[in-house]
């Protein structure tokens, strides 16, 4: 296949893969923790790491994943302090996140494509350094997680439960939310800063509307995200769009296509429940 | 020699800034009791509980569980509690019943360990404990409030717990799934020889269950035998202040 014969694209699918099976596993047990937009303040951290590592000549993935560690454990330091309010925690980050990106992106005079690459994300911008950090950082957050994934089930369906059962819920909180972070920005390279939050929710949101049991919620958001990312990456090519727009918006795609499915269903089953009723008063 | 007691509480006060809540309370539950917790809201049971659980720690006293003191139990699965919030969960949280009761023997098992074969026949022997077998695939968020406190009855179960901690068991299940608990908690105690202190606003459904009825009322806490109707344990006793006694 003539897509395949560009060593870009090779990386391009190589740093997708990998993303496509971080961030949907990330992103179940964020949902679940009602959590989703603290993909989003993190992301924006990561744009004050893109341009700290644009200023200071430092690989912006790894400038980007040391901010993105910090502005994490923030969020979980501030969650303790506005107990009862944590979305003002993540506000408080996403803000200075931004804040900081800009003076940053200023005082580096980095608005340029470069930077852009990082905003959008790009197939072609993609370098072997690049794809080892991806896949060194990604394979491991994967590990990590699928090793943690029983007690963080049982953190996200009852933290109170899982503490009195002897689970250190604190340490394993703060390790998932600073793997989030690192998922994060090994994700941007891809599908940029603007646009990761919506790979780890998007596939989860479709797979959660589908799945009756947890095991089938993770692997429908894996596949969900796999399919975006591969489908995207070849529209990308073909059709020469940004390629973190073209894998969110097929993401979008199948979201859709799984709520009309579902909607579908739902009516369907409500009308065989109502028929043998009616049969019955008609006798 | 007599055997450790599952719990110890000697001499416990507990104040919430400057209102006191529990004040100088001991209390005594021996392995195969079945405590009967009982009071009027407010009258510090919830606060007991979380002292007994290592969440609060009193002003004064001392509370001991297996004969260790409280902030140096390590053995947590030990203590099996179904807390009267479990059942508010997120019902459309993607879980099948399986999946909750197994979470159970998370902490049993340890950090980076999978779950192996064993685990999962306790889990099955929880469940069919529990009458919850066949339901074992379906989504928790569909049961009913009796069946999902069923649940989290099998998924402390699992963990092989010594004693069995249930906060206000009965609120929100209707009467038919008030029977069947009480049936599965007699079964529990006198079959499995599990412990049970059971902690509830009324107790006149678990006399069937419950081997000892402890009466907390204000801060002053009292004791009576299993015989004795709430109505005239409050008139008796609940003015005030003794040390627990094991009913004969």
């Amino acid at each position: 296949m003539e897509i395949f014969q560009y060593d870009f694209m090779q990386r391009a699918f190589t740093a997708g893969i990998i993303v496509g099976l971080i961030c949907p596993v990330v992103g179940l047990f964020i949902s679940l923790r009602r959590m989703s937009m603290i993909s989003d303040a993190l992301a924006h951290v990561c744009l004050a790491g893109v341009a700290a590592g644009l200023l200071t000549g430092l690989h912006p993935i790894i400038t980007a994943s040391a901010f993105a560690v910090t502005g994490a454990l923030c969020i979980e330091k501030l969650r303790d302090v506005f107990k009862n309010y944590s979305e003002i925690a993540i506000a408080i980050i996403l803000s200075t996140g931004i804040a900081l990106g800009a003076i940053l992106l200023d005082l580096g005079k980095g608005y340029n494509a470069n930077f852009m690459s990082y905003l959008f994300g790009s197939i072609v911008a993609i370098n072997e350094t690049d794809i080892k950090i991806i896949a060194s950082t990604g394979l491991a957050i994967f590990a990590l997680i699928m090793l943690l994934r029983k007690e963080l089930f049982f953190i996200s369906f009852d933290e109170e439960g899982a503490r009195l059962s002897g689970i250190p819920v604190q340490i394993i909180t703060l390790s998932f939310t600073a793997l989030t972070a690192l998922t994060i920005a090994v994700a941007i390279r891809v599908v940029g800063i603007l646009l990761v939050s919506s790979l780890i929710v998007l596939p989860v949101a479709a797979a959660m509307r589908m799945a009756r049991s947890f095991k089938e919620a993770l692997v429908i958001s894996m596949i969900m995200a796999e399919t975006s990312v591969v489908v995207g990456l070849f529209a990308s090519f073909y059709m020469n769009l940004a390629p973190g727009g073209a894998i969110v918006m097929t993401s979008v795609c199948l979201l859709l296509v799984t709520l009309v499915v579902q909607q579908r269903r739902s009516a369907a089953v409500k009308l065989a429940e109502k028929l043998p009723q009616r049969e019955d008063s008609s006798v | 020699m007599r055997d450790v007691p599952v719990v110890e509480l000697k001499n416990v006060s507990f104040t919430y800034g400057c209102h006191p809540v529990l004040d100088n309370i001991s209390l005594t539950i021996g392995s195969g009791e079945a405590v009967g917790l009982v009071g009027p809201n407010g009258a510090g049971k919830t606060t007991l509980l979380k002292i007994i659980l290592g969440q609060l720690k009193p002003q004064a006293g001392t509370v001991q569980l297996f004969g260790q003191d409280v902030s140096k139990f390590k053995e947590r699965y030990k203590i099996g509690y179904v807390s009267q919030r479990a059942v508010h969960f997120n019902p459309q949280f993607p879980a099948t019943v399986r999946e909750v009761v197994a979470s159970g023997r998370v902490a049993r098992r340890g950090l980076f360990r999978p779950l192996t074969r064993t685990d999962y026949s306790r889990v099955d022997r929880a469940l069919e404990l529990v009458g919850l077998r066949e339901l074992s695939k379906q989504p928790v968020g569909i049961l009913s409030g009796g069946q999902q406190q069923r649940v989290f009855i099998a998924r402390s179960l699992v963990a092989e717990p010594a004693i069995l901690i249930l906060d206000e068991p009965t609120v929100g299940i209707d009467p038919a799934a008030q029977t069947s608990l009480y049936k599965l908690l007699r079964h529990l105690n006198q079959k499995e020889q599990m412990t049970l202190l059971i902690v509830s606003h009324e107790m006149e459904g678990l006399s069937s269950v419950i081997t000892r009825q402890v009466c907390l009322d204000r801060y002053v806490c009292t004791c009576q035998c299993r015989t004795a109707p709430l109505s005239q344990l409050r008139e008796d006793t609940c003015t005030k202040r003794l040390v627990f006694q094991v009913a004969e």
